[in-house]
């Protein structure tokens, strides 16, 4: 029998030719077998909602990947259709992924108290006629993913950016190494980025909402360590509840040894010099839900990270370790596995200045979370690639972002960002009573934390 | 011979520099952070000399130009400036409650070494009583002083910061309008510096209990109320002494600076916001900054002949700080559908001070009421296509004094108009992923005086900076309250490294 090489082999194809969707009926179109979250309310794997050719690398490739083994441009073919384009990209110049198993958990990248929300409030949340999220009841949603089982495009969307990180409240630690085509260092960040839930809070009180911010998703604080010039510089954003209104800015800039609103619209250029990021691309989609209009892309099988990247959590961890370790690296090393259901979606901004033509969210089916874009510029030629990681902090029951990267891939450049659980007198703290918005988040309290 | 031996000495300095391994992160201490930057400035003029210093005045000819006056060769400078300083911030903190800041600051002001049309002048002299209190020490070209000191106490709504701290308020920038709790030091920077960092290098920090309490409500979020005290260590505006490249008082004229120790500055502010406007209200009573002159008589041999020796005054000054009041207020508005924020700010000063003058010399001091107002907007802006937008700010300033205006002149001896009305405009157009920025800043009263600052600051790396800037002020306004051809004496370039650790 003639074995076709891995260059003539097409992932698509063979999974059509197994003819999933007609196996499986209406269930998404990667073949469900039954929901996700009765499995999970359930507490059993979530194996049983997928057929086993999906649940498996190895499987699914007819044993052409298989588990261990290491991505490079050498095989970067082997994975082209499941991967995205920016993956892609990434390996053909250099860098290099290991596959892992499929994890099976939902709770490696969803903290448990949000599943048990997303159980309790399950059919709960509406969309009115301009796509804005409400509760049934009236009023803002009350937490845990709005739309367990995503139908469209905008569910989608808002089981993700309704609270990105999950959490009531949450502080992060950051560096970030911003890396040329050549593979120097040339310039280094750090600081602390925070959050703070308006609505949909779970666990510190007040719940669910805060009522002097019911009008807001959320409030995120960024304060800034380095570099010298940036030292103690901060600044916090108002994101609102309405997703069609775009986010308040104050800075604390400390040449001015005050505080100063600005306008918030530079979404579309670099946040800092020499950054790959854009105030649009934090979060993978930072701009408010609906400005920008979203389509449903497909639902396919895809690569996606794995849960073991520890990043810079995992102490003495080597380039080999793949674990997305803490080196100023051009392409740090990481582990990915097969995602059995990735949820594509294709976002087109419509605010003034943008300059991305379109972005494509691959959003987790089973996490609800996305950890992966492609951007393309206003010439539709692909521009970035984005690559969230989320994983195991080393706190218990609290995953959350262990590393970050901003691939701009016209001009080869990265700014990566590695996530610690302390620098410093800065701690990772979630759900803490004292990330209080009038204690953190506010001009009056940038001023008063202020260092310089 | 000298100026290249330093240039020398400058770029070898610059080089080593940048060569040093690119160790990150700021140096820890135990609790202390400490971060900081070591700069190197050089200013040049383009035009001619300071007349302020051969501005003399003989009994006999009238005002007349006694060149070489106060320098010791006639002619422009080489130099205005050529500095190194090194600016250290140690943050300590202890925990959440409690925190301590330093900033300690080292100057060596090199330019009357490299340039020898200068006699010998002391630079970032404050020689006033209770000068102590500045903790600034050194002789005539190094300087150290501990610029800021002050401790934090944090705790719920309450917020306590004791020490030598600057305090800044209001919304517009480089212009004074609220931001008048702190005096300025002017002796190296008559407002040359890159317009981009405001105040923080020159806005001298005093001894200040500040207490802010946030009040807890859900009508008005972060409804802030604050109260500053200063107990009476009064520091005055520090000018650059006569004789030196930025000198603004004439050559004839001695001033002797009567601050009195013991006066008070005591004020408060209530901020909050009220969707979609953030607002402060305000007020301050403190020694006015700037010395109101009253004759103390004239020294007549130096009037008769006073070119013998040129440094000796012919007028002489008290110069007084009375107690001024201040009331006013602020807010912004985020006009989000222009995509820009709307400010305003305003002061009223019912007795600000004037010299009253008769036959051309001040003889007491009378009150007038001043009113001040900026409105301003800010909206970044895409100008060239395929690049980052452009921030574009712009500001209008009026400054209206009240009352009869006839024989009264203001701090630096200008006559007083009863309108003073100033357009500013700030470009920043950043290339290459924003490591570099092209700067413009450009001010112009409507009584026909401009300031123009064009610049570039590029941003390498982490630790070096470099800024090129030229400064150039003109116009047929000679007052020298105004930004015009008065300060014309400073155009030209400067050039800084700075080098952050």
């Amino acid at each position: 029998m003639k074995t076709r090489s891995y260059k003539e082999f097409d992932y698509f194809e063979h999974w059509t030719r197994r003819d999933f969707l007609k196996k499986t009926g209406t269930w998404a179109g990667v073949g469900l077998l039954q929901p996700v979250l009765s499995l999970i309310g359930q507490g059993k794997s979530i194996a049983a909602a997928y057929p086993d050719e999906v649940l498996s690398i190895e499987k699914y490739t007819k044993g052409r990947i298989k588990p261990g083994m290491i991505i490079s441009k050498e095989n970067v073919e082997l994975i082209k259709d499941i991967a995205p384009e920016g993956l892609v990209v990434e390996l053909q110049r250099g860098a290099q992924i290991k596959i892992a198993e499929t994890t099976m958990r939902p709770e490696a990248k969803v903290p448990r108290f949000w599943l048990e929300a997303t159980l309790r409030n399950k059919g709960q949340a509406v969309l009115d006629s301009k796509g804005q999220l409400w509760h049934k009841g009236g009023g803002p949603w009350t937490g845990g993913f709005p739309f367990p089982e995503p139908k469209t495009a905008l569910e989608a969307i808002w089981d993700f950016s309704f609270s990105p990180r999950r959490y009531d409240t949450l502080r992060v630690v950051y560096t970030e190494n911003h890396v040329d085509t050549n593979g120097t260092l040339v310039r280094h960040d750090s600081g602390l980025f925070g959050q703070i839930q308006s609505v949909g809070r779970l666990v510190v009180d007040p719940k669910p909402v805060v009522p002097k911010y019911k009008d807001e998703l959320h409030r995120v604080i960024l304060s800034l360590n380095e570099p010298f010039d940036s030292y103690g510089l901060g600044v916090l954003t108002t994101v609102y509840y309405d997703g069609s209104r775009l986010p308040d800015t104050d800075l604390y800039i400390p040449a001015l040894r005050r505080t100063r609103r600005v306008p918030s619209t530079q979404r579309f250029e670099p946040s800092s010099p020499y950054s790959v990021s854009y105030a649009t691309d934090f979060d993978i989609q930072g701009d408010p839900v609906l400005t920008w209009s979203w389509n449903l892309a497909g639902r396919k099988p895809m690569l996606g990270p794995s849960p073991s990247n520890l990043g810079a959590r995992a102490k003495g961890a080597k380039r080999e370790d793949f674990v997305f370790p803490d080196f100023p690296d051009k392409f740090p090393r990481s582990t990915w596995e097969l995602r059995p259901e990735m949820i594509l979606l294709d976002g087109v901004p419509h605010l003034p200045g943008a300059n991305y033509s379109r972005k494509r969210v691959y959003i987790d089916a089973i996490y609800l979370i996305t950890e992966l874009a492609d951007i393309w510029d206003m010439a539709g030629k692909l521009w970035k690639f984005l690559f969230f990681i989320w994983g195991d902090t080393g706190v218990p029951d609290t995953p959350d972002l262990t590393g970050i990267v901003f691939a701009d891939l016209q001009r080869d450049f990265h700014s990566n960002v590695s996530f610690h659980n302390r620098i410093g007198d800065y701690t990772f703290l979630v759900n803490s009573p004292e990330l209080e918005t009038d204690n953190w988040a506010t001009p009056s309290a940038m001023l008063r934390r202020a260092r310089h | 011979m000298r100026q290249a031996k330093l240039l020398i000495w400058g770029l070898i300095i610059l080089f080593a520099t940048t060569i040093q391994s690119t160790a990150w992160s700021q140096y820890t201490i135990g609790p202390f952070e400490i971060t900081g930057f070591y700069q190197y400035t050089v200013d040049v003029p383009t035009e001619h000399a300071n007349p302020n210093n051969s501005a003399c005045l003989s009994f006999i000819v009238g005002p007349f130009k006694c060149s070489p006056g106060l320098q010791k060769k006639r002619g422009k400078p080489d130099f205005l400036l050529m500095r190194q300083l090194l600016d250290v911030n140690i943050f300590g903190k202890f925990n959440e409650n409690w925190s301590v800041t330093f900033e300690p600051r080292l100057f060596f002001d090199m330019t009357k070494i490299v340039d020898n049309h200068f006699r010998q002048y002391e630079s970032l002299p404050d020689r006033f009583p209770g000068n102590g209190w500045m903790l600034r020490g050194g002789g005539n070209d190094f300087k150290a002083e501990m610029w800021q000191a002050y401790g934090d106490y944090r705790s719920g709504n309450w917020w306590v910061r004791l020490g030598k701290q600057q305090i800044a308020w209001g919304e517009a920038l480089g212009l004074r309008v609220l931001d008048t709790v702190n005096p300025l030091e002017l002796s190296q920077n008559l407002s040359t510096d890159r317009i981009f960092e405001e105040f923080d290098r020159v806005r001298v920090p005093q001894w200040f209990a500040r207490v802010d309490y946030t009040i807890a409500n859900d009508t008005i979020p972060d409804l802030t109320t604050e109260f500053i005290l200063n107990p009476g260590i009064v520091v005055p505006t520090l000018l650059p002494p006569q004789g030196s490249p930025f000198n603004v008082v004439p050559a004839f004229l001695n001033i002797k600076n009567n601050v009195k120790q013991g006066e008070p500055t005591v004020g408060g502010r209530v901020t909050g916001t009220v969707d979609p406007m953030q607002f402060s209200l305000n007020f301050v009573t403190k020694p006015n900054d700037d010395a109101i002159g009253v004759s103390r008589g004239v020294n007549l041999p130096a009037c008769l002949f006073p070119v013998l020796p040129p440094a000796t005054p012919c007028v002489l000054l008290n110069g007084n700080h009375p107690r001024i009041y201040i009331v006013g207020g602020s807010a912004n508005y985020n006009w989000t559908s222009a995509g820009a924020v709307l400010r305003a700010e305003t002061t009223v000063t019912p007795n600000a001070p004037f010299s009253a003058n008769t036959a051309g010399t001040p003889v007491k001091i009378v009150d007038r009421s001043v009113w001040k107002t900026v409105l301003a907007v800010d909206r970044p802006t895409y100008v060239i296509p395929g690049l980052d937008s452009m921030t574009i700010g712009f500001q209008f300033f009026e400054t209206y004094t009240g009352g009869k205006k006839a024989g009264l002149t203001d701090a630096t001896g200008a006559k007083v108009d009863s309108n003073v009305h100033i357009f500013t405009v700030f470009f920043q157009q950043p290339l290459l992923e924003k490591r570099i920025s092209l700067e413009f800043f450009g001010l112009f009263d409507t009584d026909d005086a401009h300031w123009l600052q064009p610049g570039v600051h590029w941003e390498i790396g982490n630790h070096a900076r470099l800024d090129l800037f030229y400064n150039k002020f003109g116009g047929a306004e000679k007052r020298g309250s105004r930004f015009g051809s008065n300060l014309d004496f400073v155009n030209g370039p400067f050039f800084r490294f700075t080098w952050g650790f």
